[in-house]
C-alpha cells in the first residue's frame, strides 16, 4: 500500500518517501482549495520600530523567531528584547514576519499575543499587506518581549 | 574530521506591494556532508533602511522601492 501511495505521489511532488514529503523551495500555488501546495519551516528576524519612520533597532542577545508555513497559513513565535532609536510617526510595530500578510481588511488582520515585561499588551494585531505586528502600547526601551500568533498570506 | 559552516542568501523575494524578504540558508557540514540545514527569513518594507544588508539586497531594494511604491505602501497602512 505504501509503495502504491509513494508511486502516486512521485508523479506530482518529486522526492517522496514513506517518512516525508518534500515541497519545492518556491511554492507552486494551486487554485484547488483541497490541495496542500506548500510547507516550510525556519527562523525569522524580528525588529522593533515605528510604522512611519522605522528607525534603527539594536537587537537583544536572545532575539529570534521561528515559523511554520502550511499552505496559506503561517504560525510564528519570537522574541525581541532590544531597543529602538530614531523611530517616529505612526505606531510601534514588530517588523519582519516571515511572509507578507494578505492585503485584505477582512482576513489580513488578526490578533497577536505580545507579552512585554510580563504584561500582555492590549490591542496588538497583525496588519494587512505588511510584515508587521502593530503594538500601540509597546515601550521603546529594552524589555523582555515574547510574541506568537498566526496569519494568512495571499 | 572537518566541520564547516556555510551561510548564504538563497533567494530574495519581492511581494506585489514591495515587501522584500531575504532568505538565508545556514548549513553545517562534517567532512563535506551536510548534517543540518536551517533557513532564515528577514523582511523589509518599502522605505526601510537596508544599508547594513548585503550589496545585492540593497541593489534590489533600490530598484523596487521607487518613491511611488513607498508612497503606495505607506498609504495602504495609513501612515
Amino acid at each position: 500500500m505504501l509503495k502504491t501511495v509513494q508511486s502516486l505521489f512521485n508523479g506530482f511532488l518529486g522526492a517522496v518517501s514513506v517518512t516525508s514529503i518534500e515541497f519545492p523551495a518556491t511554492q507552486v500555488p494551486s487554485s484547488n482549495p483541497n490541495t496542500l501546495d506548500d510547507y516550510e519551516e525556519g527562523t525569522w528576524t524580528p525588529s522593533i520600530g515605528r510604522s512611519s519612520t522605522f528607525g534603527t533597532y539594536t537587537p537583544g542577545v536572545l532575539d529570534g523567531g521561528a515559523y511554520t508555513k502550511i499552505g496559506n497559513v503561517v504560525y510564528f513565535s519570537g522574541r525581541a528584547d532590544g531597543s529602538s532609536s530614531g523611530a517616529s510617526g505612526g505606531v510601534w510595530v514588530v517588523r519582519g514576519l516571515p511572509f507578507p500578510t494578505v492585503n485584505n481588511a477582512s482576513i489580513g488582520r488578526g490578533p497577536c499575543l505580545i507579552i512585554e515585561n510580563d504584561v500582555t499588551l492590549s490591542n496588538s494585531r497583525i496588519m494587512q499587506g505588511t510584515n508587521d505586528i502593530q503594538a500601540p502600547t509597546l515601550v521603546d526601551t529594552a524589555a523582555t518581549r515574547y510574541f506568537s500568533g498566526f496569519y494568512y498570506i495571499s | 574530521m572537518t566541520i564547516e559552516q556555510k551561510i548564504e542568501v538563497v533567494s530574495i523575494e519581492i511581494s506585489k506591494n514591495g515587501i522584500v524578504h531575504v532568505v538565508t540558508e545556514e548549513s553545517f557540514m562534517v567532512n563535506k556532508v551536510v548534517k543540518s540545514k536551517t533557513q532564515n527569513r528577514q523582511g523589509f518594507v518599502p522605505g526601510d533602511d537596508v544599508s547594513a544588508q548585503p550589496q545585492n539586497v540593497q541593489a534590489i531594494c533600490n530598484v523596487a522601492w521607487t518613491s511611488e511604491v513607498i508612497a503606495a505602501y505607506k498609504n495602504n497602512i495609513g501612515v
